[in-house]
């Protein structure tokens, strides 16, 4: 009886039905498109960039634990006393800024602080976690790449190592123009498309592959070149971030080599006595003396073994580099399959802190840096926005409800004189908004998922620049969100009981005297 | 004992900065089965002794003792449950409920649960249909069942307002000016088919009225001038 009287009375009062309930459904519309639309941005933004780039996490330097181990004491007691008198509580902020900014893209640098120590001799111990099914280790940087004949254009770099980005599934997301990777054993880089084309405009020369060039990078440790050999030009398949624009690949050792990511090494030189009393004898006059050039039969240079010589200090060194502990600036991890990103990244964490690393463990938001935060901010943004939408709607759905209660104040008072109880009248109108809220709320989800059907048919171009950037500069093609619809619905009909708080206490202090005065 | 007993009962209600006295220390006795009318001027106090009986309204002083509980003694539940128990309403505007039809009108009370006492307490659903089908035959409506009441007349309404009065077959049933909203054709039809009522039933009823022509049928007069008992009396018209 009483979901009858419900019902009946809000047809009843048809055209404040109408009224609240279109209030309602537009809401509920607005919540389930504008939901859709950000959770479908959002796992556009962590599929593009958990299968494209970054893996489902990513391991970077603990820039404050490396910084808390390496100060000694001594000093570290006047620096931070002098860091306390500098910025005062602002220095730890700073600290955990540079640490919250760490992503992907950025250019680490070669500092101590920015580097992740080797890490080969925990490769096996991190791949036999039972959650990790991949990684890749890699190196971030920037610098310019030139021919010497004029043609430069800068560019940033992830050194790479083809086998790793082929396992995690990365390099099925480059379109190839010309050329591919570089041998696994070879030193190589493959640039850009648009890094490509700068090149081109700058000089009107065409990078093409088996091209030589150099490329150069500047840093605390002063600038490092290595000629490479161009292996491929490419593009990212969608560019989730701006960055990806101007990314070309290097082969992983020349970029630890480019970003002074070798290990220097101390030893102690092992002397002959022959060239301790060489070293101790000779000095400058001796060295450079009246006679510039001085002619001996004894000196006979062999070019022969001059060569061989060179060569053997040249294999010496290489050796060197290639064999010393080298350092990364992250590495991609890929989890098995059907792991939970949160609880896998926890236990990472924990994994990694068990072990005494100085390693931090973050995920797709973090890797991506600025570009999630932008969606994030725009996802707070878009929540702000519903919150007020609800707010207004809550005052308009309860005026409404109070004119339609003031209106039947007579019907009220009879019920409650000829016998019902407050407890069914409050039933009642709490009833009538459930009605109301659902119904309206089910018309909502209706046209809601209709506009995302047909978003999704259609596909979201990006309306501007900031999003194309949000949507790798694809259309969007949104999809029903359907936690986020059942929370919409949850929030419209929560709403509209908050709404009725007020007519509902009106409608319980209707005094049955009202009925006998008509 | 009578079913209703007045004792000494003020009612002022407060006007601005003054008081009205609507009831200036009224005393009477209902008896159960009585015909009676409460009968005086506009403003003499009628509707607020029915809305005393009716435990809508609560004296300002003295007491208003229904089948032996004075009604001060009893909180909103109690009162409510009292109302619904032992008794019926018809008013002066109808006040059918717009969006249920005249069978559900009636059916209504009934629907709005039950005591261990209540003579419907353990009726099934056929019987308390049977019943609300017997009462419309009986106030001339069994066939205007599924009509909504707007689609009825005055006296039909008040007809039907009758039955759902008669619903859960109350001890009493007040009515506000019964009368008042309906032709002298018609009025006189709804105080013969309460009569019939009362009489075929045995159900109290106290109705207010200022038409001298009503007070024929009474078995039970009160006159009320100026919130007070002006005349009480019994006739012998039965």
């Amino acid at each position: 009886m009483l979901a009858k009287l419900a019902v009946r009375n809000l047809l009843q009062h048809r055209s404040k039905s109408l009224i609240v309930g279109a209030l309602m459904a537009l809401g509920v519309a607005l919540l389930v498109v504008g939901n859709s639309i950000m959770v479908s941005l959002d796992n556009k933004m962590e599929a593009s960039f958990t299968h494209e780039y970054s893996g489902d996490l990513f391991i970077y330097p603990d820039k404050k634990a490396i910084e808390l181990q390496t100060k000694k004491p001594s000093i570290n007691r006047k620096k931070q006393t002098a860091d306390a008198n500098r910025s005062g509580p602002q220095g730890a902020e700073s600290n955990a800024d540079e640490q919250d900014n760490t992503n992907i893209f950025r250019s680490f640098g070669s500092g101590k602080k920015t580097v992740l120590p080797d890490y080969t001799i925990n490769r096996d111990d991190l791949l036999a976690l039972p959650y990790i099914d991949q990684i890749s280790p890699q190196t971030v940087g920037m610098g310019r790449i030139e021919n010497g004949l004029g043609a430069q254009t800068v560019s940033l770099f992830w050194g790479v190592d083809p086998d790793a980005w082929q396992q995690l599934g990365f390099s099925q997301y480059l379109t190839w123009h010309t050329g591919n990777f570089w041998a696994n054993d070879e030193q190589g880089i493959a640039i850009n498309r648009q890094v490509a084309d700068a090149y081109q405009q700058s000089s009107g020369q065409t990078l093409k592959v088996g091209d030589e060039i150099q490329v150069s990078v500047s840093g605390d440790a002063g600038t490092k070149i290595r000629s490479l050999v161009v292996s491929g030009i490419f593009s990212f398949h969608s560019n989730a971030a701006p960055q990806l624009n101007i990314m070309s690949l290097v082969n992983l050792s020349s970029s630890q080599a480019l970003f002074s990511l070798t290990t220097d090494t101390d030893s102690a030189s092992q002397l002959t006595a022959a060239d301790e009393a060489l070293i101790t004898n000779v000095s400058d006059d001796s060295l450079f003396a009246n006679q510039l050039f001085v002619a001996s039969t004894d000196l006979v240079i062999d070019a022969n073994q001059l060569e061989a010589e060179l060569s053997s200090s040249l294999a010496r060194h290489r050796s060197q580099t290639q064999n010393a502990p080298h350092e990364f600036h992250f590495i991609a991890v890929q989890l098995s399959k059907g792991e939970d990103t949160l609880q896998a990244q926890t236990l990472l964490q924990t994994w990694i802190q068990e072990n005494g690393l100085l390693w931090k463990v973050g995920d797709w938001q973090q890797a991506a840096g600025f570009v999630a935060a932008m969606a994030s901010s725009i996802g707070w943004i878009l929540n702000g926005a519903m919150v007020l939408i609800g707010v207004i709607a809550i005052i308009i759905i309860m005026n409404t409800l109070v004119i339609s209660v003031t209106e039947r104040l007579t019907e009220i008072g009879t019920m409650r004189a000829i016998g019902a109880q407050k407890s069914l009248v409050r039933r009642l109108i709490i009833l009538e908004t459930l009605v109301l809220s659902v119904s309206a709320s089910v018309v909502g989800v209706i046209i809601g998922a209709l506009t995302i059907g047909l978003l999704h048919w259609l596909g979201l171009n990006p309306p501007g620049d900031f999003f194309a950037l949000l949507l790798g500069g694809q259309a969007l093609h949104p999809t029903l969100a359907i936690q986020e619809t059942f929370n919409a619905v949850l929030m419209m009909v929560l709403a509209a009981l908050i709404a009725s708080y007020y007519p509902l206490t009106i409608a319980l202090k209707v005094n049955p005297v009202v009925a006998m005065e008509g | 004992m009578s079913f209703i007993d007045f004792q000494q009962v003020h009612k002022t209600y407060p006007l601005g900065k003054t008081e009205v006295h609507a009831l200036r220390g009224i005393s009477l006795q209902v008896d159960e089965g009585d015909f009676v009318t409460i009968s005086g001027p506009s403003g003499s106090g009628k509707s607020t002794i029915l809305n005393m009986i009716g435990c809508i309204d609560t004296p300002s002083q003295g007491d208003v003792i229904i089948d032996g509980v004075a009604t001060s003694s009893l909180n909103d539940q109690q009162i409510t449950h009292l109302r619904h128990q032992k008794l019926g309403f018809i008013f002066q505007n109808f006040n059918l409920i717009p969006v249920l039809s005249v069978y559900e009108n009636v059916e209504f009370p009934l629907l709005l649960g039950a005591g261990k006492n209540d003579p419907y307490a353990s009726w099934s659903a056929q019987e308390k249909r049977q019943w609300v089908q017997h009462l419309l035959q009986e106030v001339g409506l069994g066939d205007y069942a599924t009509r909504k009441p707007a689609e009825l007349s005055g006296g039909q309404r008040q007809r039907v307002a009758i039955a759902r009065a008669l619903a859960t077959k109350p001890v009493l049933v007040l009515a506000d000016e019964p009368t008042a909203n309906l032709d002298s054709k018609t009025g006189d039809q709804i105080i013969t088919l309460m009569r019939d009522m009362n009489q075929s039933l045995g159900t109290t009823f106290v109705f207010s009225s200022h038409d001298p022509q009503v007070l024929d049928v009474a078995d039970h007069v009160v006159k009320i001038i100026d919130g007070q008992v002006d005349a009480d009396y019994r006739t012998c018209t039965l």
